[in-house]
């Protein structure tokens, strides 16, 4: 069977899979809006039955990391955990929506709360998109260092560099790649990238570099054409270490905000439902 | 140029580089790494060379979560210190209204004047969460100290604020959505109440609406369901005539006859003038809309005055042939059985049970029919006439205190307009001289002195003193100048209530020549006739206290004898009675023997009062259009009691649309009733 049609049956079925789960979640989403709609027609307090269902929906979500704690427990595998993960996440934004009857909520605790809430969920969705594009992002780079090892590639590039200009100290006619790799290249292997590039890694700085060492071309000779070669490799190596410590930096990162703030809520949630239950008005 | 290796180490460190723990070679970063990595406590395992290890990023992320966990409940703590718990953990802004009040309150306990949990601990809240125990008051019983006003105490949480009977009333037919609301329970608990809340809900900014109410939402409950005001909302059957109105007025036969007859305009801002908010139409007051054309007859119908007392006719001499001996009786009226006991004497004396029984023995009350061959007529005319002996004496002697207890009602009545107690025994003295010695009699059980039979004929006809002017001056003392009455109108609906009647007919007849006969003017009070033996109150019209205060007594039903209350009923409320109250004045309730009431003011309604359905004038009459009240408000011959044919829905859904007036529930109907 060809790679083509193997990888667009995967693809198919994938595409399949997730349809259902879009689905389901649609018929879940569709009768609870439904008991929502009627709650609000008789009157109920329906911010009662919305708010007991999103907070069991974070509890559950946050119940994620501590199931990637628990390897030894039959609770069902990780990838499946995070599917369901993402779609209920996905659904807990339309309970929300439901909870505050899309309004903005208007008290200082309860606007903290929601702003906690829309942090958490913008985090985990901006997760979802990073790690949906840049693992792709990456594989197209051909190879993959880990990430706690660039540091110490990222040396070995700069040493190797180095060694390559020593080497050519004592050519005359090496001295204009020498001279551009003391005022350019030097502070690029040496330096850290601004956090900028980290925020948005592009490769401005990198074709600028290469530019520069190719336009050397017509006026060096053979040997020192080699060396802007082995001088051009290394500052693209360089580049796609870099690249892989910004993207894969975010890949590790973003779950700060996403854990962080989870935590957070869930203190302020468990404190807004007692809260609610609390002053509840009506008759008991 | 040195080969590069490739990105991805070898095996056997992959999990250590992949995965590492806490800890991570402080010589990472060098390219250099440790054959076993830095201990779990963070320190460097290599003797010779120790580096200083870095904490691995999920470490580093452990202990920023942790941070923001500590950060969180901190702020919590904060937020729930005393200076400022209460703004920071309110949902929202106040209403404006509930904002100005509880603003003069601590802000330590604003929260506790609508929620019981105010006053209580955070501990007390997280207890509720299990259980209730902590919490007992219900938010809406706190709202009810404030907002009891208006509200029906025992009834103010159930719908409509109405008990279930009244509410019963309103109710028929299935409403499909019950079947849906059923799945989601009702807002009610299980006593049927609904909490202040599940409709007004606070917190929602000074400038929110508790009141605002979907249609959606009123429909729930609602027997039938419609779409619209103009789809499907309940034609109007009988609005707003199903509340009859107090005062009964025929505006078809005014229009069309009356005022023309007195040459004047039939206009309805004449007796319909606005209340202070012009919301509603209030009646004008007797003295501004009725009394020029009804006062005068009001005055007339009273000149023969409210008999309260009056010695009736009796033949003595068969009296005493059937061996019934009533003592002294005047000579003016001891020849024949005549004369009917005025309404109100016969209740007093039917207090007594002997007179009670004694009355009902005489047809109607009209001593003219005893039949002299009748012994038990003559023992019952003769029980009467010893009666109203004992009741003359009585009221001559004990005054007020024999009204209260003939009639067991209060002695502060407006029953008896005070009357002078001189008057009755002048009464007394005049027409039965000797009562005071025969009441002395009948009680140490002796006969009475037998009368001298009089040898005379009995005249005719009793003539009338021939100048008022001769008169004893007694009999002169509340009388006025005499002056020929005119013919009492006949008994038609309207025409008795005229004055200044188009058809006078004045003759004299036998009856009331014996009378006084008053000119309209004569001055009100308590009169006494020796002509007709008679106490009478001459009332001072319209309004007349004492005749109001006997009217109220005649309709109610606890009176001892059913025939008294039923003679003095009709006397008081026929269409040609004394004042004509009735026939202005609606008297609710057809059982002869239930109790009846009589609606004096022109309103019933206090404009406080909430009922069902609101409307308001003003925002009405403020188009030109509809100024003129015939608009709305249509005469119809076929209309059987107000002349006005009942409003139409399709008058109001014309403007009443959901981009023009409005058609939500809540425009043209309340929730809460008043009781």
């Amino acid at each position: 069977m060809s790679s083509f049609s193997l990888s667009a049956i995967v693809r198919s079925a994938f595409a399949r899979r997730r349809l259902r789960s879009i689905e389901i979640l649609a018929v879940v989403l569709f009768f609870i809006t439904s008991w929502w709609w009627l709650e609000v027609l008789t009157l109920r307090p329906h911010a009662f039955t919305t708010g007991g269902l999103l907070l069991a929906a974070v509890v559950f979500l946050a119940a994620y990391n501590l199931r990637k704690k628990l390897t030894f427990l039959p609770l069902g595998s990780s990838a499946t955990w995070l599917k369901v993960h993402l779609y209920v996440g996905v659904g807990a934004v339309w309970l929300f929506l439901l909870h505050v009857s899309f309004r903005i909520p208007n008290g200082i605790f309860e606007t903290s709360l929601a702003a906690l809430y829309l942090f958490v969920t913008a985090s985990g969705l901006h997760g979802l998109y990073l790690t949906r594009t840049i693992p792709r992002r990456l594989a197209a780079l051909g190879e993959e260092p880990i990430w706690e090892r660039i540091p110490g590639l990222r040396r070995q590039v700069a040493e190797q560099a180095r060694e390559l200009v020593l080497a050519a100290r004592d050519d005359s006619s090496a001295g204009v790649v020498t001279d551009i790799y003391s005022r350019r290249l030097l502070r690029f292997f040496e330096g850290a990238r601004g956090w900028r590039y980290y925020l948005r890694p592009t490769s401005t700085l990198r074709r600028q570099l290469l530019a520069e060492l190719g336009e050397l071309k017509r006026y060096l000779g053979e040997p020192q054409q080699k060396l802007a070669l082995d001088l051009a490799t290394l500052t693209a190596r360089k580049d796609d270490l870099d690249y892989h410590d910004a993207l894969q930096g975010w890949l590790k990162c973003w779950l700060f905000a996403h854990i962080g703030g989870t935590y957070a809520l869930l203190l302020f949630a468990g404190f807004h439902a007692v809260l609610a239950h609390a002053f509840h008005g009506g008759m008991r | 140029m040195t080969t590069l290796p490739n990105f991805r180490p070898p095996s056997d460190d992959f999990n250590r580089y992949e995965r590492p723990g806490s800890w991570t070679c402080g010589r990472a970063c060098e390219g250099r790494r440790c054959v076993n990595g830095p201990s779990p406590s963070g320190r460097c395992l290599d003797p010779a060379e120790p580096c200083v290890p870095r904490r691995s990023l999920r470490s580093r992320r452990r202990i920023f979560v942790f941070a923001c966990t500590v950060m969180s409940l901190a702020a919590l703590l904060v937020m729930l210190s005393k200076a400022c718990w209460t703004e920071v953990f309110a949902p929202g802004p106040l209403t404006l209204k509930h904002a100005q009040i509880l603003n003069k309150n601590s802000t330590s306990n604003r929260c506790a004047a609508c929620h019981e949990a105010g006053d209580k601990t955070v501990g007390a809240w997280a207890l509720s969460l299990m259980s209730s125990s902590p919490l007992q008051t219900p938010q809406s019983t706190l709202c009810l100290k404030c907002h009891e006003k208006g509200l029906d105490a025992v009834h103010a949480l159930l719908p409509h604020g109405v008990s279930p009977e009244r509410l019963a009333r309103h109710i028929s037919g299935d409403n499909p959505m019950l079947l849906l609301t059923a799945l989601a329970a009702s807002p009610k608990n299980d006593r049927g109440e609904i909490g202040c809340a599940a409709c007004h809900r606070e917190h929602h900014g000074k400038d929110h609406d508790l009141t605002a109410m979907s249609n959606q939402q009123c429909q729930i409950c609602h027997a039938k369901s419609f779409d619209s005001f103009a789809t499907g909302h309940p034609v109007f059957t009988n609005w707003p005539f199903e509340k009859r109105s107090p005062i009964v007025f025929d505006h078809a036969v005014h229009k069309g006859k009356h005022f023309p007859a007195g040459k004047q305009e039939f206009r309805c801002q004449t007796c319909h003038v606005d209340d202070s908010r012009r919301d509603n139409k209030l009646l004008a007051s007797f003295q501004a809309a009725c009394a020029s054309c009804h006062e005068p007859k009001i005055k007339q119908s009273g000149e023969e005055g409210f008999k309260l007392f009056a010695l009736p006719g009796m033949n003595v001499t068969a009296l005493q042939e059937a061996g019934l001996n009533i003592g002294e009786w005047p000579e003016g009226i001891s020849n024949d059985f005549d004369g009917i006991l005025p309404p109100a004497m016969a209740l007093l004396l039917s207090a007594d049970e002997q007179s009670a029984k004694a009355l009902a023995k005489i047809p109607r009350g009209d001593l003219s029919a005893v039949d002299a061959a009748n012994e038990e007529q003559l023992a019952a005319a003769a029980e009467i006439a010893l009666a109203s002996k004992k009741l003359l004496h009585e009221l001559a002697t004990e005054g007020v205190g024999a009204f209260s207890r003939r009639l067991s009602i209060t002695a502060s009545s407006q029953l008896w307009a005070h009357l002078p107690p001189d008057v009755l025994r002048a009464a007394q003295s005049a027409w039965l001289p000797t009562l005071d010695e025969e009441i002395s009699l009948i009680r140490e059980g002796k006969p009475l002195p037998m009368r001298a039979q009089s040898t005379s004929a009995p005249p005719a006809v009793i003539k009338e003193p021939e100048s008022p002017a001769k008169k004893p001056a007694e009999e002169e003392e509340l009388l006025v100048p005499a002056t020929p009455t005119p013919e009492k109108p006949k008994a038609n609906a309207d025409d008795d209530l005229l004055g200044g009647s188009s058809e006078p007919k004045p003759s004299e007849s036998a009856e009331t020549a014996t009378t006084k006969a008053v000119p309209p003017n004569s001055s009100s009070g308590w009169q006494r006739s020796d002509a007709s033996y008679s106490i009478a109150w001459r009332p001072t019209g319209h309004g007349d206290l004492l005749i109001k205060a006997w009217i109220e007594l005649a309709l109610k039903s606890n009176l001892k004898s059913s025939s008294t209350t039923t003679a003095l009923r009709a006397s008081l409320t026929k269409p040609n009675s004394i004042g004509y109250c009735a026939q202005c004045h609606r008297v609710d309730g057809n059982d002869k023997s239930a109790n009846l009431t009589i609606h004096w003011q022109s309103s019933s309604q206090d404009a406080a009062q909430k009922s069902f359905t609101k409307f308001s004038h003003r925002p009405h009459l403020i188009q030109p259009q509809l100024a003129d009240c015939t608009h709305c408000h249509t005469m119809s011959s076929s209309a059987a009691v107000y002349s006005f044919a009942p409003l139409s829905k399709t008058a109001c859904t014309s403007c009443h649309t959901p981009t023009a007036a409005g058609d939500q529930c809540l425009k043209c109907h309340n929730y809460h009733i008043s009781p």
